[in-house]
C-alpha cells in the first residue's frame, strides 16, 4: 500500500487488490452540508451535483459519455462533512476515468442553464421526500437532535433555502472548499501502485489552494435537557418513529465499548434486545434497530428506529423507553458481551470484502488518524473488554431521559397525549 | 479476459441440485438453499404465503428454536438473511469458512424439519411488512401497475400479498406450501467460497442426501393472455409526488428475444448517458428523475415499466408523451446504435465482476440464473447480449414496445383527486 501526501496537501492511498480485475476510486473532500451558509442549506449537495456538467476542457457529454460509454458512472454524494466523487471500473479503465475525475474536481464551470435545472431538481426531490414517511422521519430527526447548528439540516437543504440559492454562490463554494489540503484520495483495485501514484501527481499536483483552508466551524452541541417529541402529520397507517441524542466522535477512548452495546441493542440484528422484544416476542414492527454514527470533528448520532400501526403504537413507544432505560440503569450481560465479541472476531474478513467496503475503511482511517488495520485492531480491544468497562460506558453515554423523539404518523388515529413518558407537539415537517 | 465464474455441479439422488464455486480470496464461504416457489406459485385466498412461509422458517426446527439459526450465525461473525421473488425464494448466509459443516447442516434439518412456531407473532410482523408497503407511495404505485398490466398470471399479485389473504392465512396454508415445494428436488444448494469442491460435495451429500420429500410441484397453468389494447389507471396519494410510468409485456428469460429486450431497457433507463434521462430530464426538463421497475429473470413473461417523477409545474401527461415517444422509437427510426450496445456490454461486464465481490453475492449471481435455467446460464449471459445485433433490438422493439401492448399508470397527489 502506498500512503503518500503530495506537495499541494492532497493525501493518496492506493492497495493493490488483484483478486478481480476492477479498481474503486473515492475522492473525498471537507466540503459537506456542514459548510452550507445559513439561509443556503443545500448547496453543498448542489455543487457536487454540478460537477458533471463540464469543465474549462470538457463539456457535460464528453464527460457523461466519457465515462459511461466504459460501462461505469460516477457517484456524486454529500454527507454532514464531505463531498464525495467515487466509482467502480475495469481496471483497465482508470487511466481515462482518473483523467476525468481530475478535471471534474478541479475546473468545473457550473453552466447557468444546468445550475437552474439542478437546483429546480434538488427542489424538487425534496418535495418528492416529504411524501414519503420514512424520508420525513429521515429529515426530521437530524434537524431536531442537531437544531440550530451547522450539522442540523437535511443534506439536500429545504425547498426556500435551495431556491434561494445564486448561481455565482455555486463557483464561489467550490474555490473555497475543494481544494487539495482538504481531501483525501483512495484507490483500491488491480492497479500498479507506483504507476498509478505518478499519474495522479500528473493529473492533481497542479490542484492549487490559494488562501488558507476554512476551518470547520466552531460547533456548540448539548442534548436535550429532557426528553421531548416532535409529531409530523402525515396519512399513513402506522406510526414511523426515531428518537435518539448526541453519539460518540470516532476517536472517542469508549467508541469500541459502545459499538458491543449498541450491537447488544439494537445494531445487531436478531441478536439484539429491540429485535427480539419488539418484533419477535410482539410482532409489533417489521423492524426495530439501532445505530451509532461517530462524528469526524463533532458528536455523531444515537438513534432508534421502528414502525408500527396505530394500534400497538403507544405499547411499541412504551417499550423502547423501558428497554433503554433497563439498559443504562443495568447495562448489557456478561453472555451478550461474549455473543457481542464472537460476532465482531468472526466478522473481520466481511469488513473489508469488496473493493468499496476497503477504500471507505482506507479513507476513515485517514479522516480520523487511525492507525494501519485499525477495524483489526479495534476488534483485539472488543476482545478485550470487560462487562464493567461496557456498563460503564453505557451509563456515561446513554441519555435514556434526553432523547428526541420524532414521530410520523396521523394525528387523526394516533394520540400522542396517550403517552405519558412523553410531551409531544406538533409541528410541520421541512 | 475470460468471463466465467468456475464452478462445478452435481445432482444428489435425491433430486437435489448441488453447485460449488471455489473462490479461496477471503477465508469466507456463502451457503444458500434457493427454492423454486414464489408469488408465481400462489393462488387467490393465499397470496404472500411463499413470503410468510420465507419468515416462519426462522422459527426453529425440531432441533434449534426461533431465530436460533440466526443467532448461531450471528456467533460466527456471519450474516444471513432471506428474500422471496415472484419465482424463488433464496436463503443465503456468509460465514468464516471454517464453519461451513454447521451451516449445512442447520440447512439441511431446515429443509427437511421446519417447526413453524409463533404463528401469529409472525403474521403479525408480516402484515407490518406490508403496512409499510401500503405508506410508500412508490410500492402503491408498482402493486397497482402489476395488477393493473397483468390480467390473469399469479404475477399479478403482490408477493408480499394482499391484506385480506394475509389476515386470513392459517397455519395449514404455509403448511402445505412447506410440504408441497420445499423437497430436494425443486431446490438448487450453492456452496462459493473458501471451500475445496469435493469436500463441499461429500458434506452437501451427508447433510442433504439423507432427506427424502417427494416433489410434487403443481404447474403453474395460468399464461396471461395477449394484451390487445392499451390499459390505464390513476393512483392518488398524500403529498406531491407525481410519477407516470409506462409498462409493456416482454418474453420471459429464457425466450430468444429477451437479451434485446434488456439492452433496449439499458440504453433508455440506465445512467446519465440514457435515452430517457436525456430527454426527458436534461432536454425537457419535465421530468427530476427516470427509472425502471421489473424482474428480470422471469420464469414466464413479465412486464417492464420505465416510469419519470414529473417536475412541479410540469404535466404528467407530457412526460408520458415523451417516453412513448423514445421508448418506442427504438423500434422505428432509433434504433440502438452499436456504441449504445457497447456500453450496456460493458456495463453489464463490470456488473458481473462487481457482483463477485462478496461470496454471497457471487453466490446469489449465480443462483438467479441457475434457478430459472442452469448453473452455467449466468456463464452464457454476456455471450447471449452479445450476439445481438442493432437490427434485432429494432425488431424485437417493435414487437414489444407497441400501443397494443402498452400500460400507463399516473400517481397523482391527492388533492388533483378532489379538484
Amino acid at each position: 500500500m502506498i500512503r503518500e501526501t503530495l506537495e499541494n496537501g492532497l493525501q493518496v492511498v492506493i492497495r493493490r487488490e488483484a483478486r478481480l480485475p476492477l479498481v474503486h476510486v473515492l475522492l473525498a473532500v471537507h466540503a459537506g452540508a456542514l459548510y452550507d451558509p445559513p439561509g443556503r442549506e443545500g448547496l453543498a449537495s448542489l455543487v457536487v451535483g454540478l460537477l458533471d456538467d463540464g469543465t474549462r476542457h470538457r463539456t457535460e457529454q464528453e464527460i457523461t459519455f466519457g465515462v459511461e460509454n466504459l460501462g461505469t458512472s460516477l457517484s456524486l454524494r454529500t454527507s454532514t462533512y464531505l463531498a464525495t466523487v467515487s466509482f467502480t471500473a475495469l481496471a483497465e479503465h482508470l487511466p481515462p476515468l482518473l483523467d476525468i475525475l481530475a478535471d471534474i474536481v478541479q475546473h468545473p464551470v457550473f453552466p447557468e442553464d444546468r445550475f437552474v435545472e439542478e437546483r429546480r431538481r434538488q427542489a424538487a426531490g425534496i418535495q418528492n421526500q416529504l411524501a414519503d414517511p420514512s424520508q420525513v422521519l429521515n429529515r426530521q430527526v437530524i434537524r431536531k437532535i442537531y437544531e440550530n447548528t451547522p450539522l442540523g439540516h437535511p443534506v439536500s437543504g429545504y425547498v426556500a433555502s435551495v431556491e434561494a440559492i445564486r448561481h455565482e454562490e455555486v463557483p464561489a463554494f467550490h474555490q473555497r472548499h475543494y481544494r487539495p489540503d482538504r481531501a483525501i484520495l483512495v484507490i483500491v483495485g488491480d492497479v500498479p501502485e507506483a504507476d498509478t501514484l505518478r499519474r495522479i501527481q500528473d493529473l492533481l499536483g497542479p490542484w492549487s489552494a490559494p488562501e488558507p483552508a476554512p476551518e470547520p466551524p466552531t460547533v456548540d452541541l448539548h442534548d436535550r435537557p429532557r426528553r421531548e417529541g416532535f409529531l409530523y402529520p402525515m396519512k399513513v397507517n402506522q406510526v414511523f418513529v426515531a428518537l435518539g441524542h448526541l453519539g460518540p466522535r470516532r476517536r472517542d477512548p469508549a467508541y469500541n465499548a459502545l459499538r458491543v452495546f449498541n450491537y447488544t441493542f439494537g445494531g445487531g440484528a436478531f441478536a439484539s434486545r429491540l429485535m427480539q422484544e419488539v418484533r419477535v416476542k410482539r410482532g409489533y414492527a417489521y423492524g426495530a434497530w439501532s445505530q451509532i454514527t461517530p462524528g469526524i470533528f463533532y458528536p455523531g448520532l444515537f438513534l432508534v428506529r421502528t414502525e408500527t400501526k396505530v394500534e400497538t403504537a403507544h405499547d411499541a413507544l412504551a417499550l423502547i423507553q423501558r428497554l433503554l432505560e433497563e439498559v443504562y440503569e443495568h447495562g448489557i450481560t456478561p453472555q451478550e458481551l461474549q455473543d457481542a465479541q464472537q460476532y465482531y472476531q468472526g466478522a473481520i474478513p466481511r469488513m473489508t470484502e469488496t473493493y468499496g467496503r476497503l477504500a471507505q475503511a482506507l479513507l476513515d482511517q485517514v479522516l480520523n488518524d487511525l492507525p494501519d488495520e485499525y477495524w483489526v485492531r479495534d476488534v483485539e480491544e472488543i476482545q478485550r473488554l470487560d462487562v464493567d468497562t461496557v456498563n460503564q460506558a453505557v451509563a456515561r453515554f446513554l441519555k435514556p431521559h434526553q432523547t428526541t423523539w420524532v414521530l410520523v404518523t396521523d394525528p387523526g388515529a394516533f394520540d400522542p397525549g396517550r403517552l405519558d413518558f412523553l410531551p409531544v407537539q406538533q409541528e410541520e415537517p421541512r | 479476459m475470460s468471463h466465467r465464474i468456475p464452478l462445478v455441479t452435481k445432482t444428489l439422488a435425491n433430486g437435489l441440485q448441488v453447485v460449488v464455486s471455489e473462490d479461496r480470496s477471503h477465508p469466507l464461504v456463502s451457503v444458500q438453499v434457493w427454492y423454486r416457489v414464489g408469488s408465481r406459485n400462489e393462488h387467490e385466498g393465499i397470496t404472500g404465503v411463499s413470503h410468510l412461509l420465507e419468515h416462519l422458517m426462522f422459527k426453529g426446527t425440531r432441533k434449534l428454536g426461533p431465530q436460533e439459526f440466526s443467532r448461531i450465525v450471528q456467533r460466527m461473525g456471519g450474516m444471513d438473511n432471506a428474500f422471496t421473488s415472484f419465482n424463488m425464494t433464496a436463503y443465503w448466509s456468509e460465514v468464516p469458512s471454517r464453519h461451513l459443516e454447521t451451516l449445512l447442516q442447520m440447512e439441511a434439518d431446515r429443509m427437511a424439519n421446519a417447526v413453524f412456531r409463533e404463528f401469529e407473532e409472525e403474521k403479525a410482523v408480516v402484515l407490518e411488512e406490508r403496512r409499510l408497503g401500503e405508506n410508500s407511495p412508490w410500492e402503491a404505485f408498482f402493486d397497482t401497475f402489476q395488477a393493473t398490466a397483468i390480467v390473469a398470471h399469479p404475477y399479478r399479485n403482490p408477493i408480499i400479498g394482499w391484506r385480506s389473504d394475509l389476515e386470513q392465512i392459517t397455519l395449514e396454508d404455509v403448511q402445505r406450501h412447506y410440504e408441497t415445494f420445499y423437497s430436494p428436488a425443486n431446490a438448487l444448494l450453492l456452496i462459493v467460497g473458501d471451500v475445496e469442491a469435493d469436500r463441499a460435495f461429500a458434506l452437501a451429500e451427508r447433510y442433504f442426501g439423507p432427506i427424502q420429500k417427494p416433489a410434487r410441484v403443481p404447474p403453474v397453468r395460468t399464461q396471461e393472455p395477449p394484451q390487445e389494447g392499451e390499459r390505464r389507471f390513476r393512483l392518488y396519494r398524500p403529498g406531491s409526488l407525481t410519477v407516470v410510468g409506462v409498462g409493456y409485456h416482454i418474453p420471459r428469460y429464457r425466450d430468444p428475444a429477451f437479451p434485446a429486450i434488456h439492452l433496449l431497457s439499458d440504453v433508455l433507463v440506465s445512467g446519465r448517458s440514457a435515452r430517457l434521462y436525456r430527454k426527458l430530464v436534461l432536454e425537457a426538463g419535465v421530468a427530476s428523475s427516470v427509472g425502471i421497475w421489473t424482474d428480470w429473470i422471469s420464469v414466464d413473461p413479465f412486464i417492464v415499466v420505465f416510469y419519470a417523477v414529473v417536475q412541479p409545474g410540469r404535466s404528467p401527461e407530457e412526460a408520458e408523451a415523451l417516453l412513448i415517444q423514445e421508448i418506442e422509437a427504438t423500434g422505428r427510426d432509433r434504433p440502438l446504435t452499436s456504441e449504445e450496445l457497447q456500453r450496456v456490454l460493458n456495463r453489464v461486464t463490470l456488473g458481473f465482476y462487481r457482483g463477485q465481490q462478496t461470496m454471497a453475492g457471487k453466490g446469489m449471481l449465480i443462483g438467479e440464473f441457475a434457478v430459472v435455467e442452469d448453473p452455467e446460464a449466468v456463464n452464457r449471459y454476456l455471450d447471449r447480449l452479445r450476439a445481438v445485433t442493432p437490427e434485432a433490438t429494432r425488431e424485437v422493439a417493435r414487437r414489444y414496445f407497441r400501443e397494443r401492448n402498452r400500460t400507463v399508470g399516473y400517481l397523482l397527489p391527492e388533492q388533483e383527486a378532489e379538484a
